[in-house]
C-alpha cells in the first residue's frame, strides 16, 4: 500500500563524537547504568530468547520443498520453460548496472550492492545442496555478483557519470523488454505476450520502468499545478487530489475489472499493462506532490532575477527553477521509488502473478503445499526486504550527502 | 515550445476524433439511414418539382460514401452481437481466451514449472481444439479471483469462463450461460465430534461456527439455513477453509459433499470429524459463456457433449485413430466426422472436429482420470473424487448428454 | 503572481494572431481540455454499447434494492433484508471503527518504540532498531499475508485458549476482552468526575496564576500534576464510597467450544487491527524518534543549564516541541492507516471496501459502487488533510 513518505523530520545531532570505552565500561554505560536499565537489558535479552525460541525450530523443520521445487513460479511465474534462457540473459544488464552505479554513485550504491551481491552468492551456495534449482538459474546467481564487480571496476573510471548511467539504464531496460517479449511466432525468440510473466521479475519490471515514468510524469504534473493555465492547473488538481486519495487498491480494481467495460469487445487489454498503469497513476500524484513542494522552496528572488536578465518565463522554469527543486528533493523522490517497488506486491491482489501472487497460488492451488503457507510468506517476505534495505540505505545515503553538502 | 506543443496537442485531438469516429458505428448507421431517406424522398418527388438529377446524384455518392467507411469499419468487427460474432472474434484473434481462477487444486492451478493445470485448463484445450484443430499457442489462460466472475462476464473480454461455477436462476439472468453441467455436487457438512454440533441434526449448529470458502455461493446457502431452520451461528469467510477448520477455527464446514470425505482423511485427526448424510442443497457445476450469442453458446456445448458420449461409446483417446479407420458403429462414425453431418457446419466447427478433441483431449471419463482419480501415481495435482453423480445415466449417475440426431 | 495577461489584450495591434500570448494560452487551453473531453466521451460511448447489449443497468437507484447479503461483525445493525446502500454505509461504520482504533494502537506502539530506539539501553534500542528495518522494507500486503496466513493460525483453539485473568482470552476463534457494562450507580459517579474535574480546573487555574508559588504541607503545588491527583482522588474516593461499583466486568466463559460474553474481536478484525498497528508503527517510531532528535541540542543544554532537571527537561522543553514537529507527518501515516484498511480485503474483515466487493459480486454494480467507494475516499482523505492545514494555521499563529 502506498505509504506517505511524509517528510520526516532529520536528526540534527547525529555527528557525536564516540567516546573509546572498554568493553565492560561500555556494556556498563549502554547496559546496566541506572538500575531500570538493567531491568530492560533483561526484558529485552528474555524477549529475545523467547523470539528464538519459537523462530529456531520453525526454521529448521520448515516445509522449504514449498519454496524450492516451485523457485521457477517466485522468480519468473508462468514464463514458457523452454524460453528462460532470454529472462536470464535479459536481466544479465542489471547487477552490471548495479556496479556501474556503485561505482560511479560510491558510498551511497555501497549497501544496496553488497545486500544484492551477499544474497546472489548465498543463492548460488545453496543450489549446491539442493537439487531443486536448475544449472542454470545456479549459473546465473554465479555469474552475477562478478558482474557487480565488473560493473563496479567500470564506474570507477572518469569517463563514465551519473548521466551516462542513467541513460545506459534506460536502454538497457528497453531492451530486456523487447528481449523477454520476443518477436513474431517464428523467430528464435517467439512472442511470449505479458500474462506469462511473473514472480520477482515483473516486480522488478515494473518498478525499475515505473520509476522510469513516475518521474517525469510527476514533473509534468506539479509544473501543470503551479501554472496560471486555467484548465491545466485544475486538470492537475484533480488528478492529484483524486488520485491520493484512492487507495492503490481501490485503483488496482477500478483498472483491471472495471475499465474492460469502457473498451470495445475487440480489445482484449493488457493486464499487466492495466496494472502498471494504476500503480503509475498513484505514485506519480505523490510524486507531483514532492516535487511541488521542491517549487515551492525555489526563492521568488531567484525567478525575478532570471526575469529581469530577460529570460522567457518557461526558460526560467526548466533551467532555474526546475533544477534546484529536484536537487531539493531528491530525498522525497528516492522514498517515492521504494514505496513504488513495495506497491507493486498489491498487484497479486487483482489475480496477477507477481512474486506475492505466485506465492499465492502455490498455497492455494496446489494440493500439497496448502499448509506451507509461512514458509513461502516468509520467503516472500525476505526477498522483497533485501531490495527495500537495499533501496532505503541509498536513500540514507542521499540524505546524509545533502545533509553534510558534500554534493 | 507553446507552439510546438499547440500541434501536438492538435495533432493528437484529430487523432482521437477519427478513433472517436471510427468505434461508433452506430452513429454512422444513423447517417446512413438519413441519406437513405433522403434519397428515397428525393426518387419518389423526382417526376415532379422535386431536386434535379444532379441534386440526386450528389446524394446517391454520399450515400455510396457512407456505406463504403461504414462497412470498412464493421469489417473490424468492433461491436460484436448476436449470433456468430464471439466465433468470429476468436478466429481473428486466433487463440481463445478462458478465465480462471489459480487457486483451485485438481481443476485450475499452476504447477511448479509454471503452466496452467487442471480439469478447467483442459477444457479450455479442447474448446481450442475444437475450433482451430490444434491447442499449442492457441488458447491463453487469464487468472481471475473468485469475487470478479460477474464483472468478467460482464466487461466480455474473455470466450468461456472454465471454473467450477455453480449454476443457479440468479447467475444464469445476470452472469452468463451456464453450458453443461459436469460435476453435480451436493452441498454437504463435515463437523468436528468435540463440539456441541451433531451430525445430521440442523438445530444443533445454532451457536456454532462454521467456515466456509469466501465469494462462493456457500455463503448464501449458509445464510438461507439461519431462516430455514430458525438458528444463528457464527460464519469464517476464507480463501482456504479447510487447514483452520483443521485447526479448530470452526465447529463445522461446508463444501461439496464429494470433496468432504478426502479433506477428512487429510486431517490431522480424521476420527475427530463427521461427514453428514444430510445435504444442504445442491451444487451443479458448470463453464460460463457470455449472454447474446447463440452460436457460440451451442458450439461450446457440442465439445461437452461428444465429450461425454465419447465415454458413453468407448472412444478414447488410443483408439479413436482406430474407430475411424476401422468402426462399424454408426453412431461413433458419425460422431467422429467419418460419414453424415449433424450440425458441425451451422456451428462454425469442422466435421471432425470431436475426433480433433477426443485424439488430444480424450473423453469425460479420461479428462476426469487425469486429475481426480483413486490413484495417486497417475493424478496431476488433485485428489481422489468418486464419479458418483458425476457417472454416466446408464451407470447410475446424472451425466447425461444428448444424442446426435 | 500578476503575470496573468488581461483577455482584453487578445486583440493586440502589431503581433499576428499566432504570436499572441493571450490568444496561444487559450487555444493550448481549449485544445487540451477538448482532447480530455474526446476521451471521456469515447469512453463513455463503449460504455453505453457494452451496457446494452449485456443488459447492464447503470442506474443509481439499484441502490436501494435488497442487498441479500450479510455484513458480518458490523458495528451499526444489519441484515440482509436492508438496501445495498445501508450495507455500504455499514462497511463505511466497520471502517471507522478499525481506522478509529488502530490510530489509537499505532501511536501507542509507535511511541513505545520511538523511544526504545533513542534509549541509551543497547539492547532495546537494537530491538526497536530490528523492528522498524524489518518492517519498513517489506510491502505491507506481504506483512498482512504473512501475519494472516503464517502466524495467526498459530493461535490457540478455544478448549487451550490462553487466558489473561482479568483481560480477557485470546482463541484462535477471536479476542474476547473482558467488558466493562455500566451499573446504577454510574450517573452520580459520572457526576463526581465532573465536579472533581471542575476542582482540578481551577487548582490548576490557582497555581497558575502564583506562578507555582503556593505551598501544601511544605510541598510545592505543580502545575498539572497536582491537579491531576486531585481528580484520581476524588474519582476513587466516588468509586470506593457507593454500594455498587459504577461498572461491572463481563468476563467470557467457555460454552461449548464457543466463548460467552465479554466483548468480542473476531479474529479478522483482530488481524487486520495487528497487520496494520504493527506496520504503521514501524514509521510513527521513525517520526517520534526524528521529532525527539530535531529539537535543537542547545535548547535541552540552555534548560539544563538553568537548573531544569531531566524530567522537566523532557516534558517541558523536548516532548512540547517534539510534538508540535510530528503532528503533520503523524496525520500522513493516519492517512496510510485509512487506505491500508482496504487490505482487509485479504482478512475479510467486512469493511468497506470488502463491502463493496461482495456488493459488486452479487449485484453486478461495479460502476456506482466504485463511485460511491472513491466518494468516501476523498472525503476521508479531505477530513485528514483539513486538520492538517487547521493545526499547521494554528501552529503559525502561535508566532513560531
Amino acid at each position: 500500500m502506498a505509504v506517505e513518505n511524509m517528510t520526516e523530520p532529520k536528526p540534527m545531532n547525529e555527528l557525536r563524537p564516540e567516546e573509546k570505552l572498554s568493553i565492560a565500561g561500555w556494556a556498563q554505560k549502554n547496559l546496566f547504568s541506572p538500575w531500570y536499565n538493567s531491568v530492560l537489558t533483561a526484558v529485552g535479552v528474555i524477549l529475545v530468547v523467547m523470539l528464538l525460541k519459537e523462530a529456531v525450530p520453525f526454521l529448521i523443520d520448515a516445509q522449504w520443498p514449498a519454496v524450492t521445487t516451485n523457485i521457477q513460479i517466485l522468480l519468473v511465474g508462468q514464463y514458457p520453460s523452454e524460453e528462460l534462457w532470454r529472462v536470464g540473459a535479459g536481466v544479465l544488464p542489471m547487477p552490471f548496472i548495479v556496479g556501474l552505479a556503485w561505482g560511479v554513485w560510491g558510498s551511497m550504491m555501497r549497501t544496496f550492492s553488497v545486500t544484492l551481491v551477499v544474497s546472489a552468492v548465498l543463492t548460488a551456495i545453496s543450489s549446491l545442496f539442493g537439487d531443486s534449482m536448475s544449472s542454470g538459474l545456479a549459473l546465473w546467481f554465479t555469474v552475477s555478483p562478478f558482474l557487480v564487480l565488473l560493473g563496479y571496476a567500470v564506474g570507477r573510471r572518469d569517463f563514465i557519470g551519473p548521466r551516462q548511467v542513467l541513460i545506459i539504464w534506460f536502454l538497457f531496460l528497453l531492451l530486456t523488454l523487447f528481449f523477454l517479449r520476443g518477436f513474431g511466432e517464428d523467430s528464435a525468440m517467439p512472442h511470449v505476450p505479458t500474462d506469462r510473466w511473473g514472480g520477482l521479475l515483473v516486480t522488478i519490471l515494473i518498478a525499475q520502468v515505473g520509476i522510469a515514468v513516475v518521474l517525469p510524469l510527476g514533473i509534468v504534473l506539479a509544473l501543470a499545478r503551479q501554472s496560471n493555465l486555467w484548465f491545466f492547473k485544475g486538470a492537475a488538481i484533480a488528478y492529484i487530489e483524486v488520485l491520493r486519495a484512492t487507495p492503490l487498491l481501490a485503483l488496482l480494481f477500478l483498472m483491471l475489472i472495471v475499465s474492460p467495460m469502457f473498451l470495445p469487445d475487440v480489445t482484449t487489454p493488457d493486464r499487466l499493462m492495466l496494472a502498471f498503469i494504476a500503480i503509475v497513476l498513484n505514485n506519480s500524484a505523490y510524486m507531483a506532490e514532492n516535487i511541488r513542494g521542491g517549487l515551492q522552496s525555489v526563492s521568488r528572488g531567484q525567478v525575478e532575477a532570471a526575469q529581469a536578465l530577460g529570460m522567457r518565463g518557461s526558460h526560467v522554469t526548466l533551467v532555474i527553477v526546475l533544477p534546484q527543486a529536484i536537487r531539493a528533493t531528491i530525498p522525497a523522490i528516492v522514498g517515492q521509488f521504494i514505496i513504488l517497488f513495495k506497491d507493486t506486491a498489491v498487484i497479486a491482489l487483482v489475480g496477477l502473478m507477481d512474486l506475492l501472487g505466485a506465492a499465492y497460488a502455490i498455497i492455494l492451488g496446489q494440493d500439497a503445499w496448502r499448509t506451507a503457507d509461512p514458509e513461502v510468506f516468509l520467503f516472500v517476505a525476505a526477498v522483497y526486504w533485501i531490495f527495500t534495505y537495499g533501496m532505503s540505505s541509498v536513500s540514507a545515503g542521499v540524505e546524509k550527502r545533502m545533509r553534510t553538502g558534500a554534493d | 515550445m507553446p507552439k510546438r506543443l499547440i500541434l501536438l496537442l492538435s495533432s493528437l485531438f484529430v487523432l482521437t476524433a477519427i478513433v472517436a469516429c471510427s468505434s461508433n458505428s452506430d452513429e454512422l448507421q444513423t447517417e446512413v439511414d438519413d441519406l437513405k431517406s433522403q434519397l428515397a424522398a428525393a426518387q419518389s418527388g423526382a417526376g415532379g418539382d422535386g431536386p434535379t438529377q444532379a441534386e440526386l446524384d450528389s446524394v446517391k455518392a454520399e450515400l455510396a460514401a457512407a456505406l463504403a467507411s461504414g462497412s470498412a469499419g464493421g469489417d473490424d468487427a468492433t461491436q460484436p452481437s448476436g449470433w456468430g460474432s464471439r466465433l468470429k472474434l476468436v478466429k481473428e484473434r486466433g487463440k481463445l481466451i478462458c478465465a480462471a481462477t489459480n487457486d483451485s487444486p485438481g481443476f485450475s492451478f499452476i504447477n511448479e514449472t509454471g503452466d496452467w493445470t487442471g480439469y478447467g485448463i483442459e477444457m479450455c484445450k479442447a474448446y481450442a481444439t475444437a475450433i482451430f484443430g490444434e491447442y499449442e499457442n492457441r488458447f491463453e489462460m487469464q487468472a481471475i479471483s473468485w469475487a470478479d466472475r460477474p464483472t468478467v462476464m460482464q466487461a466480455g473480454k474473455i470466450d468461456v469462463m472454465v471454473l467450477a461455477n455453480t449454476q443457479n436462476a440468479r447467475r444464469e439472468a445476470t452472469w452468463g450461460n451456464f453450458t453443461t453441467i459436469h460435476h453435480y455436487a451436493g452441498m454437504g457438512i463435515i463437523s468436528r465430534l468435540d463440539s456441541a454440533v451433531v451430525a445430521d441434526d440442523w438445530q444443533s449448529l445454532d451457536g456454532a461456527t462454521l467456515c466456509v470458502s469466501a465469494g462462493t455461493n456457500y455463503v448464501p446457502a449458509a445464510e438461507d439455513l439461519k431462516g430455514q431452520y430458525g438458528i444463528d451461528f457464527e460464519m469464517v469467510q476464507l480463501a482456504d477453509p479447510g487447514p483452520a477448520y483443521d485447526e479448530g477455527r470452526c465447529d463445522f464446514l461446508i463444501a461439496g459433499k464429494a470433496d468432504l470425505g478426502r479433506n477428512k482423511a487429510d486431517y490431522t485427526d480424521p476420527d475427530a470429524h463427521v461427514v453428514w448424510d444430510a445435504l444442504m442443497g445442491k451444487d451443479p457445476w458448470g463453464m460460463l459463456v457470455g449472454h447474446g450469442d447463440d452460436q457460440w453458446y451451442d458450439l461450446v456445448r457440442f465439445v461437452e457433449w461428444a465429450m461425454i458420449n465419447a465415454e458413453e461409446l468407448d472412444v478414447t483417446m488410443d483408439n479413436v485413430d482406430d474407430m475411424v479407420a476401422n468402426s462399424q458403429n454408426a453412431k461413433i462414425r458419425r460422431m467422429l466426422g467419418v460419414e453424415g453431418e449433424y450440425g458441425q457446419e451451422v456451428l462454425g466447427l469442422d466435421t471432425d472436429f470431436a475426433y480433433n478433441v477426443i485424439k488430444h483431449i480424450g473423453n469425460f471419463d479420461e479428462l476426469v482420470e487425469r486429475f481426480y482419480s483413486e490413484d495417486d501415481e497417475t493424478r496431476i495435482g488433485g485428489f481422489y473424487r468418486p464419479r458418483a453423480n458425476d457417472a454416466l445415466w446408464n451407470e447410475g449417475g446424472l451425466l447425461f448428454a444428448p444424442g446426435l440426431e | 503572481m500578476t503575470n496573468r495577461p488581461s483577455y482584453n489584450l487578445l486583440i493586440y495591434r502589431g503581433v499576428p494572431i499566432w504570436r499572441n500570448v493571450v490568444f496561444i494560452r487559450l487555444t493550448m487551453q481549449a485544445l487540451a481540455a477538448i482532447f480530455v473531453l474526446s476521451i471521456i466521451w469515447v469512453l463513455a460511448v463503449n460504455l453505453m454499447n457494452n451496457a446494452e447489449q449485456r443488459g447492464l443497468n447503470l442506474s443509481f437507484r439499484l441502490l436501494s434494492t435488497n442487498a441479500g447479503f450479510d455484513v458480518p461483525y458490523s458495528l451499526i445493525p444489519f441484515d440482509s433484508s436492508k438496501s445495498i446502500l445501508y450495507a455500504f454505509f455499514a462497511g463505511v461504520a466497520n471502517t471507522l471503527r478499525l481506522v478509529g482504533i488502530a490510530m489509537f494502537t499505532t501511536t501507542i506502539l509507535g511511541i513505545v518504540i520511538g523511544l526504545a530506539r533513542l534509549s541509551s539501553n543497547f539492547v532495546i534500542s537494537g530491538l526497536g532498531r530490528v523492528y522498524v528495518e524489518t518492517l519498513r522494507n517489506i510491502p505491507l500486503i506481504t506483512f498482512t499475508f504473512f501475519l494472516v496466513f503464517g502466524l495467526l493460525r498459530g493461535l490457540p483453539k478455544t478448549s487451550e485458549a490462553w487466558r489473561i485473568t482479568g483481560i480477557g482470552v485470546v482463541s484462535n476463534r477471536g479476542i474476547y476482552l473482558t467488558s466493562i457494562d455500566e451499573s446504577s450507580s454510574l450517573v452520580l459517579w459520572l457526576v463526581i468526575v465532573v465536579l472533581g474535574a471542575l476542582l482540578a480546573y481551577l487548582l490548576n487555574r490557582l497555581v497558575l496564576k502564583n506562578r507555582g508559588e503556593i505551598k501544601l504541607f511544605g510541598i510545592r503545588l505543580n502545575r498539572g500534576f497536582t491537579p491531576l491527583v486531585l481528580l484520581v482522588l476524588i474519582a476513587g474516593v466516588g468509586w470506593v464510597a457507593q454500594p455498587q461499583a459504577p461498572f461491572v466486568f463481563d468476563q467470557p466463559e467457555l460454552k461449548g467450544t464457543n466463548f460467552v460474553g465479554g466483548m468480542k474481536l473476531t479474529t479478522e478484525f483482530f488481524a487486520i487491527l495487528t497487520a496494520l498497528t504493527m506496520y504503521i508503527a514501524s514509521y510513527v517510531a521513525e517520526i517520534v524518534r526524528g521529532s525527539v532528535q530535531a529539537v535543537p541540542k542547545g535548547q535541552i543544554e540552555a534548560a539544563r543549564a538553568l537548573g531544569l532537571s531531566y524530567w522537566q527537561v523532557t516534558t517541558n522543553v523536548v516532548l512540547p516541541q517534539a510534538a508540535r514537529i510530528a503532528v503533520l507527518p503523524m496525520i500522513g501515516q493516519y492517512v496510510n492507516l485509512t487506505k491500508g484498511s482496504a487490505l482487509a480485503i485479504v482478512v475479510g474483515y467486512a469493511e468497506v471496501f470488502v463491502v463493496a466487493r461482495t456488493a459488486i459480486e452479487k449485484t453486478g454494480m461495479a460502476l456506482q459502487i466504485f463511485v460511491m467507494l472513491i466518494i468516501f475516499y476523498m472525503i476521508m482523505g479531505a477530513f485528514f488533510s483539513l486538520v492538517g492545514n487547521w493545526y499547521n494555521r494554528k501552529v503559525q499563529f502561535d508566532g513560531r
